[in-house]
């Protein structure tokens, strides 16, 4: 696997920041080439664009995702099928889990990465527990899909 | 005057003044069902008797919300539309907009809160409002419509007026969030006063407080990080089967 740095510290499979700003909130994505390509070749290379699910994130190039198959893994834990949504909706008890579909950006792993910015006000105890929920639903899609996985299966015959 | 010579953060001022009006203040009176007068009806279904029941009866009463105003006008606005009766019922909320979202979400803080109780709280003995007075049942952070609760991260997800008490988003606290609907950071915590100075002085000492608590924040903002590690961990299953 590669690596990349990122301020010359750690070696990441993602990297972003959250935080408060002028226009709200703002959120900066960078994953290593291993995650988009994960995306890339899951969707065999079709891209969509984040308008067609949602109006909350903006930035000032058009935003476009890979596309990605519905299925069940982990989906009260965290989602990725909701592009342009809200990243945390503490409001709606169907949304209260963590959006982590920023992993799925063209281009989010370009150097520079993408700035996505958010009509959303949150206190700063709010923005706190919502990264910390992005980083815990981070880690558990990558266990549930990108991590290398070794299984092995022994059958044995039981003498009668 | 509580005005100081802090930069000012707020764009756009509204007020909400709730009462009875006996003459017409020039500006729709909306309804308002928290505002409760003392029937104008006898027991025997009559009109009570005497100027009381008279003025009780020609009473128009709800509330008066003001147009987004600059800071210079609303001491004016106040002043002329002022009602003639107000009760412990009666509530003056304050609408500010700010000048950036920025600031809006620096005063989603439970210290902002905190800090406009401190200074009300100061100002009403000060004034030497009597015991009996409401403000004092406001301060006490426990008022039904007023309460001294934060719930801002809710709140600024509403989009329509909802009427709801005790429910994580309700409207009902001390400072309320309605982003959605008006854009605005809103205090509750002022009652109607019986003399329309003491509302104007109150409208500005939290148009006041607000700046200032904002010229006091002066930390950076942090950047929360959300970072995966690149391991080269190994998920190993055995799976032993048995036949």
């Amino acid at each position: 696997m590669e690596t990349f740095t990122v301020d010359g510290k750690d070696t990441q499979l993602i990297m972003c920041s959250l935080s408060r700003v002028r226009a709200g909130a703002t959120l900066h994505v960078l994953v290593h080439q291993d995650i988009e390509d994960f995306f890339r070749n899951s969707s065999k290379g079709m891209t969509e664009a984040v308008e067609k699910y949602g109006r909350c994130w903006g930035s000032h190039k058009p935003l476009r995702v890979w596309a990605f198959p519905l299925c069940e893994e982990n989906r009260s834990v965290y989602t990725i099928w909701a592009p342009g949504a809200l990243l945390l909706d503490i409001m709606d008890t169907d949304l209260s889990i963590p959006n982590i579909s920023f992993l799925r950006l063209v281009g989010a792993s370009q150097e520079g990465g993408i700035t996505i910015d958010f009509d959303m006000l949150m206190s700063r105890k709010c923005i706190q527990e919502t990264a910390k929920a992005l980083s815990e639903a981070c880690s558990t899609f990558y266990n549930d899909f990108i991590q290398n996985i070794s299984i092995r299966i022994s059958i044995s015959k039981t003498a009668q | 005057m509580v005005r100081s010579p802090v930069r000012n953060r707020i764009s756009k001022i509204g007020v909400e003044l709730e009462g009875g009006w006996d003459k017409d203040p020039g500006i729709l009176i909306a309804a308002d069902g928290s505002v409760q007068f003392p029937s104008p009806i006898s027991d025997g279904g009559l009109p009570a008797l005497g100027s009381y029941g008279q003025k009780m009866a020609a009473l128009m009463v709800g509330e008066i919300r003001s147009n987004p105003m600059d800071l210079s006008e609303i001491s004016a606005f106040i002043l002329k539309v002022y009602p003639q009766l107000v009760n412990e019922t009666c509530g003056l909320h304050v609408h500010m907009s700010l000048i950036r979202k920025y600031f809006y979400q620096r005063l989603m803080d439970p210290s902002y809160q905190d800090t406009v109780f401190e200074t009300v709280s100061a100002w009403a003995k000060e004034k030497k409002f009597s015991k009996s007075h409401p403000i004092w049942k406001r301060l006490s952070g426990g008022h039904a419509t007023c309460m001294r609760q934060f719930l801002a991260d809710a709140q600024v997800r509403v989009a329509r007026k909802k009427y709801d008490h005790n429910v994580p988003y309700s409207r009902y606290t001390a400072i309320n969030y309605p982003w959605l609907q008006h854009k605005t950071v809103e205090c509750r915590l002022l009652p109607m006063f019986e003399d329309a100075p003491d509302a104007v002085e109150g409208v500005l000492l939290v148009v006041d407080t607000t700046n200032k608590f904002l010229a006091k924040q002066r930390d950076k903002e942090p950047k929360h990080l959300i970072r995966l590690p690149i391991t080269n961990d190994l998920f190993v299953r055995h799976y032993d089967i048995n036949i």
